[in-house]
């Protein structure tokens, strides 16, 4: 999954902090190789860890993945590089500012304690992960697949320590942190490749020839007792909308906004490709190296999973991999709760978001449905993305005037975030009246959120009463 | 300096992958795999922290 935070952008050489309310000036653009290390090293991160198992558990079948994952990836790249990426380098402005101006600064702060919650909700799972590096060592219990609550008083003490560490270096020690990821970057990587390597033999491939029977063996096509029961389009729809937050929902306008030209949104494919390709598919070769040595025992915990494959480098991966991820996005929930009460201590703000997420990350019920936590995190808060959308190539050719609340001096305009709650209410609507499943609401709320956007500024707009504002 | 400990560094890398490729080829036991994984994740951090750079 995707973790960007500021400082770590900010270490690429994207300065998220500079010309925060300014377009980047066109000399201070960057190569389409910033973009590929950028994305090749972001998305490969602990949570691969958790959705490749989760896909064997939700019994898809060996076409599913390996062809339903390259086209959802193919979509997902395809999103960035013609939706994202060409509003990015047009406007050159954070999505902060560009919603700042649609939605006036009210929807700022809405938008950071909806991140705020959700990042929480992440960095419980990323410390969850990095906490399952010290199981093996521990030799303490695992959770079952079915499991909500923590199973020993050993594993919420372990998981309390590894996120109580996090939060407090999150809060203090913050750079070291993010220069060792950096160089920890390119092993993780490569990890991930080795991963596959190491668990081939084991699960009997021999040959190139012997792949295909292995890996229908291993994606068997029947799905753990709970699991929905994925199909073709279940991986389609997992793939293009696991990070729908970044492409369609325009988190990643802070990114592109330096880049030279609009086709290096096409760089998203080597994040696409090694983090939610090779590094999902590894991670569910991991899990059927542990399924063949013990069919009865089908949890998803990474530490022990990568320790049988790769020993104790495994679970130096793990737990660097949970680690370097959690780390910024407790900081960065810190900053989005901060921006709502500046005067609040950041220290204080970030230790808070840490123990929340550490609170979540007990729960292994989280990890066990992280799929559809994925999923949600992309459909809260994919609607700005439609009103950006939606102002941007719209707005005009309708009548009407784009970045209305900063040229009519609004605090709150309502529409974007009438667009909001309405599309996601018909969302939950749709999810529980009619059962349609979380993979398949984003693109359909997507698409209602930029309709119902438009709708609205047509009844509320009044031109006539605006001055300039560029 | 900094070029010798960059090959160092990226040979550490290959080094992750030849003692799982020789258990893949049936030429040694798992547990060649798994050393060798273990020293070129030793020698990337022990070389890396020293070449890479921080813009």
């Amino acid at each position: 999954m995707n973790d960007k935070v500021d400082a770590s952008l900010e270490e690429s050489g994207f300065a998220v902090n500079e010309y925060e309310r300014e377009p980047v000036p066109e000399d201070k653009t960057k190569g389409i190789g910033s973009f590929l290390g950028l994305f090749a090293s972001e998305h490969v991160a602990a949570t691969e860890l958790l959705i490749g198992p989760l896909f064997v558990a939700a019994g898809v079948s060996a076409f599913d993945v390996l062809v339903g994952l390259l086209l959802g990836n193919l979509l997902a790249v395809l999103s960035w590089t013609l939706i994202t990426a060409p509003i990015a380098v047009k406007r050159r402005l954070t999505l902060y500012y560009q919603l700042e101006k649609i939605g006036g600064p009210g929807i700022i702060v809405i938008y950071n304690v909806a991140n705020g919650v959700l990042w929480c909700c992440l960095a419980g799972a990323f410390i969850y992960v990095s906490a399952t590096a010290l199981f093996v060592p521990l030799n303490l219990p695992v959770p079952k697949l079915t499991d909500w609550a923590p199973n020993s008083v050993g594993m919420v003490v372990v998981i309390v320590a590894m996120g109580a560490v996090i939060a407090v270096v999150a809060a203090k020690g913050y750079d070291a942190v993010v220069r060792f990821a950096n160089i920890a970057a390119p092993w993780m990587v490569v990890m991930f490749l080795v991963f596959g390597i190491a668990a081939l033999p084991e699960l009997g491939v021999r040959s190139p020839g012997d792949f295909w029977r292995v890996a229908n063996e291993v994606w068997d096509g029947k799905a753990a007792q709970g699991h929905v029961q994925f199909t073709f389009w279940h991986m389609v729809c997992f793939a293009w909308f696991g990070n729908m937050a970044w492409h369609l929902g325009m988190g990643d306008l802070t990114v592109f906004r330096y880049a030279r030209k609009a086709r290096y949104g096409l760089a998203s494919a080597a994040g696409m490709y090694l983090g939610h390709y090779v590094a999902w598919i590894t991670a569910g070769l991991l899990y059927a190296v542990q399924l063949n040595r013990d069919p009865t025992d089908t949890s998803v915990v990474p530490g022990p999973m990568a320790y049988r494959v790769a020993g104790v480098a495994g679970i130096l991966l793990v737990l660097f991999a949970g680690w370097t991820t959690a780390n910024p996005v407790i900081y960065r929930a810190g900053l989005a709760f901060q921006s709502v009460r500046p005067k609040w201590s950041r220290v204080r703000v970030t230790l808070v978001a840490g123990a929340v997420a550490c609170v979540i990350a007990v729960f292994p019920g989280l990890c066990n449905r992280f799929l559809s936590v994925a999923m949600l995190y992309g459909l809260v808060l994919m609607p700005m993305g439609a009103v950006i959308f939606a102002d941007h190539y719209l707005m005009k050719r309708l009548g009407m005037v784009e970045f209305y609340a900063a040229r009519a001096g609004k605090r709150l305009h309502w529409p974007p975030v009438l667009a909001w709650i309405l599309s996601l209410l018909i969302c939950v609507g749709l999810w529980y009246y009619l059962g349609i499943q979380e993979f398949f609401l984003c693109l359909p709320g997507w698409l209602l959120s930029g309709v119902i956007y438009l709708i609205a500024s047509k009844l509320t707009q009044r031109p006539a009463v605006l001055g300039d504002d560029s | 300096m900094r070029i010798a400990l960059m090959v160092i560094s990226l040979a550490a890398l290959g080094m992750l992958f030849v003692g799982p490729l020789l258990h893949a080829a049936g030429i040694a036991p798992p547990e060649v795999g798994r050393y060798g994984i273990l020293a070129g994740t030793a020698g990337w951090f022990a070389t890396a922290p020293f070449w890479m750079k921080y813009r």
